[in-house]
């Protein structure tokens, strides 16, 4: 109800301060639980693990979950925009595909950028398609992505392609201070996306599309514009997710995307981004990732049927959906 | 204003059987709400309002916006639970947790807002819940014949096999209504039901009330509309922040007198000082020719000066809005153009639109004008971020100053920048939804509905910000279904009347005169020339 007279608007605000702090508690619980369940399990896989902490074997971890990073990050943009990208595994296994068909027939430089390009070019269809076309972003990216894969798996006629470039191997072989490649490009898409993100305009543009489209468009933001780069830094992601694990495996596979898929869906919403969009942070998406990096891991380490994994991290992205959707609630009513 | 007929005196029964004569005669249906109160995160709503209703009569809430007339007809009908404070019904104490059990009750609620199932069928829609079933089917012929009946007895003429999102509004209530009757109400909660009616509709919907009080419904009718009131009530209700100021038969008050109720004073006094002075020779800042969106508004010509206000009045769609938007670059046009200080101005999006200076205040805050999960600070700073940007980097020092800057002058109450718009007030939320336009200062700010939905004090304060705009320079377009608010405030006065511009009046036209405009009565105007 509205505040009128000044004299009882001085009363009521002690109360109206209460009210959002206890509604934002919720959400702080639930940012605090899920910080401190990655904490928990780095503390208790370093005790129950002597394999664990070693900095090879966290190194490997990082390496080995770069990929999910890349499309992750790219993928936290799409969300917090308020769309979220359902053809980001076909993209990245095309833009894999693409890589290895064209340095086999140029050189290896050019394949990879040409995979990296493959990726951002299909954000940019999907983008397109989103704000031009103005289909439904489900539909959209389901649509490419079914395209996409059986596009991969004609020009691969559904086998393994290789290739024997040897310089094509730049991110199984090369390391910088000890440190994987694939490491180092990691954390320059972080920072990169922490920067668009947090301090420049478009950062406030995204957020803003996600809360309110409307209302941004009428605010002057060009909203088609960017909702389209936020799907072309998505794609750009599968697009160097792609080129990094096939370099790795000096080949790639149409169905490489399944699982990957799944990792970067469930490490967006475990970390905390919010489903509808207008709400995130690119902590949320690493802690996501973190968290399922470490419970693969701790899996392995610990010898534990690796089925189990899957319902330990689908359990929890069902528990933090719902926290999500409470957090919501509480704060509508 | 708006005739009511005489109710058909042979008018069939329908409520549970019994005959109107009876329920009105011996009073054994009616409501009783004793001393309720209610307040929502900390501001008071409602205290200790007492009011009683009895079936075969309308009952009418009035007051301004905030005063309580919502929430009180949402605790009566179950949507909203009182914080204190006792409902009766026919003597017996009732709690209504929620709409499902004060229907259970026979109240029901027909909002503002439809709460129909668009895609299914008329039919579909009254009997939803409440289906004629045998052996787990639907009787659909016996739903028939029912809805036929009840068709008949209301006057209503529905098509059962329409979809209910190709009805007019007005249908839609009648189809709410029709669930209402289904379900054995005899007492039905109407909110603002006639706000997004046409004339010709509204007056419909007036006789249809009526005549189902004749038969022995009784209604809480909320409205701002003090004539309709005058026109349909038994007896009137007037709340003011939230208590209650008096009730008395409509028979015998006059809207003067519910306004002054109302606001606690004279209506006059709400506006400042209306500065006397000519625009004549005031430079021309936006020309609009012959604006035309085919099938919503046609040839709409008009020039905005600075330094005036120019209001917009006009009935609910009579493409008040789509005018605006369209000059704002957020909806296309087919013809006409756009002038802005002499230079033309063809906007294709409101980016291009802001840029040459024209801002826009649409008219819902939350569903266009606020990021409502954004800060205040944000919300102040997003038309404005080039000039928070230094080397592609947002300045946080520059937007706070600048959203404290902002706060300050158009007086948002709030703890601090960072908090969330969605906390404030609405009046808060409409002055940041105006001051995000100020950090840099546009030529033509465009106000829709700037003060729906805004308490009393905060009214005031965008009025005197709007004027205070006005004298700086701007040319103000502010378009508004509140007759006072455009009299009290406008330098000349632009009417609409289905998608075109019936009149241009002078700032002290008199209500009749913007009026006739409004509903299309031109031969009422008395100089064409005004």
């Amino acid at each position: 109800m509205e505040v009128s007279a000044p004299d009882t608007s001085r009363q009521e605000q002690p109360s109206e301060a209460t009210k959002p702090t206890r509604r934002v508690s919720l959400g702080r619980a639930a940012d605090f639980a899920i910080v401190l369940t990655v904490a928990g399990l780095f503390i208790a896989l370093s005790v129950t693990s002597g394999a664990f902490l070693t900095s090879a074997n966290l190194l490997n971890l990082l390496n080995q979950w770069a990929p999910i990073t890349f499309m992750a990050l790219g993928g936290t943009l799409v969300l917090i925009a308020g769309g979220f990208d359902l053809s980001i595994g076909s993209i990245y296994a095309m833009s894999g595909v693409i890589a290895v068909v064209v340095t086999n027939h140029t050189t290896a430089p050019i394949g990879m950028i040409a995979g990296a390009l493959t990726g951002a070019a299909l954000g940019l269809g999907n983008g397109l398609l989103v704000s031009v076309l103005r289909m439904n972003v489900f539909v959209a990216t389901i649509g490419m992505s079914i395209v996409l894969s059986g596009l991969a798996l004609v020009i691969t006629s559904g086998a393994v392609i290789v290739t024997s470039n040897l310089n094509f191997e730049l991110f199984g072989t090369t390391t910088f201070l000890g440190v994987q490649l694939a490491i180092w490009v990691m954390i320059v898409a972080i920072a990169v996306c922490a920067l668009v993100l947090n301090q420049m305009p478009v950062g406030r543009y995204i957020r803003a599309i996600g809360g309110n489209i409307e209302a941004a468009r009428l605010s002057g933001v060009r909203t088609e514009l960017v909702r389209t780069l936020t799907f072309v830094a998505s794609g750009l992601g599968g697009g160097i997710a792609g080129v990094v694990v096939a370099s790795d495996a000096v080949s790639a596979n149409a169905n490489a995307f399944s699982g990957a898929q799944y990792s970067v869906w469930t490490a967006l919403l475990i970390g905390g981004n919010s489903m509808y969009g207008g709400e995130g942070a690119i902590w949320r998406t690493l802690i996501g990732v973190a968290m399922l990096a470490l419970i693969g891991n701790g899996f392995d380490l610990l010898n534990v049927n690796p089925l189990y994994q899957e319902i330990v991290t689908g359990g929890i992205l069902l528990l933090a959906v719902a926290v999500d959707m409470r957090i919501r609630h509480r704060r509508s009513s | 204003m708006i005739g009511l007929s005489q109710p058909a005196p042979t008018a069939r029964p329908y409520l549970n059987g019994e005959s109107p004569a009876e329920v009105v005669a011996d009073g054994s249906r009616h409501l009783e709400v004793q001393h309720v109160s209610k307040s929502y995160a900390g501001a008071q709503a409602l205290r200790d309002v007492s009011l009683k209703v009895a079936a075969g009569a309308v009952h009418a809430l009035v007051g301004e916006n905030g005063a309580g007339k919502s929430t009180l007809g949402k605790i009566i009908a179950g949507a909203v639970q009182p914080d204190q404070g006792a409902m009766l019904v026919n003597g017996r104490p009732v709690s209504f947790r929620n709409p499902r059990e004060a229907l259970a009750g026979g109240v029901a609620l027909v909002r503002q807002e439809i709460t129909l199932v668009p895609s299914l069928s008329v039919l579909d829609n009254v009997f939803l819940g409440t289906e004629h079933v045998s052996g787990g089917i639907v009787r659909l012929r016996s739903q028939r014949s029912r809805f036929w009946t009840l068709a008949e007895e209301t006057g209503f003429e529905l098509d059962p096999t329409a979809k209910v999102s190709m009805l007019r509004v007005g249908d839609q209530q009648k189809v709410e209504i029709l669930r209402a009757i289904v379900r054995d109400a005899w007492l039905i909660v109407m909110d603002e039901p006639t706000a997004a009616l046409d004339d010709n509709e509204s007056a419909r919907l007036i006789e249809f009330v009526g005549h189902l009080r004749a038969n022995g419904m009784g209604f809480i009718y909320i409205s701002h509309d003090l004539e309709e009131v005058l026109t349909l009530a038994d007896d009137v209700t007037v709340l003011k922040d939230g208590a209650h100021v008096s009730t008395s038969p409509a028979a015998g008050e006059a809207v003067d007198g519910l306004v002054t109720k109302m606001l606690g004073r004279p209506l006059r006094s709400m506006f400042p000082q209306k500065r006397q002075r000519s625009f004549d020779n005031a430079r021309v800042i936006l020309k609009v020719e012959g604006l035309t969106r085919a099938g919503v508004f046609e040839d709409v010509s008009f020039a905005l000066r600075a330094g005036e206000i120019v209001g917009m009045a006009g009935l609910v769609g009579s493409g008040r809005t789509e005018v605006a938007r369209a000059i704002f670059g957020a909806d296309p046009c087919d013809a006409g153009s756009v002038e802005l200080n002499g230079t033309p101005c063809r906007v294709r999006s409101p980016h291009q639109a802001i840029r040459r200076g024209i801002a826009l205040v649409p008219e819902s805050r939350k569903d266009q004008g606020l990021i409502m999960v954004g800060s205040v600070a944000d919300n102040l700073a997003l038309p404005s971020m080039r000039e928070m940007t230094a080397w592609g980097i947002v300045q946080r020092r520059r937007q706070r100053e600048a959203a404290n800057r902002i706060a300050e002058a158009v007086d948002v109450r709030m703890e601090s920048a960072d908090m969330p718009v969605s906390l404030l007030s609405g009046g808060n939320q409409q002055k940041v939804a105006i001051g995000k336009w100020l950090v840099r200062t546009p030529l033509v700010l465009i106000a829709d509905e700037p003060t729906r939905g805004v308490d009393v004090g905060a009214r005031l304060t965008i009025y005197e910000l709007i004027q205070r705009l006005a004298e700086e320079g701007l040319a103000v377009l502010m378009i508004s279904s509140e007759l006072e608010e455009v009299m009290g405030l406008a330098d000349r006065i632009l009417v609409m009347h289905q998608g075109r511009l019936a009149a241009e009046l002078p700032g002290h036209a008199d209500e009749s005169h913007i009026l006739s405009a409004a509903f299309g009565r031109q031969h009422l105007l008395p100089d064409a020339d005004l």
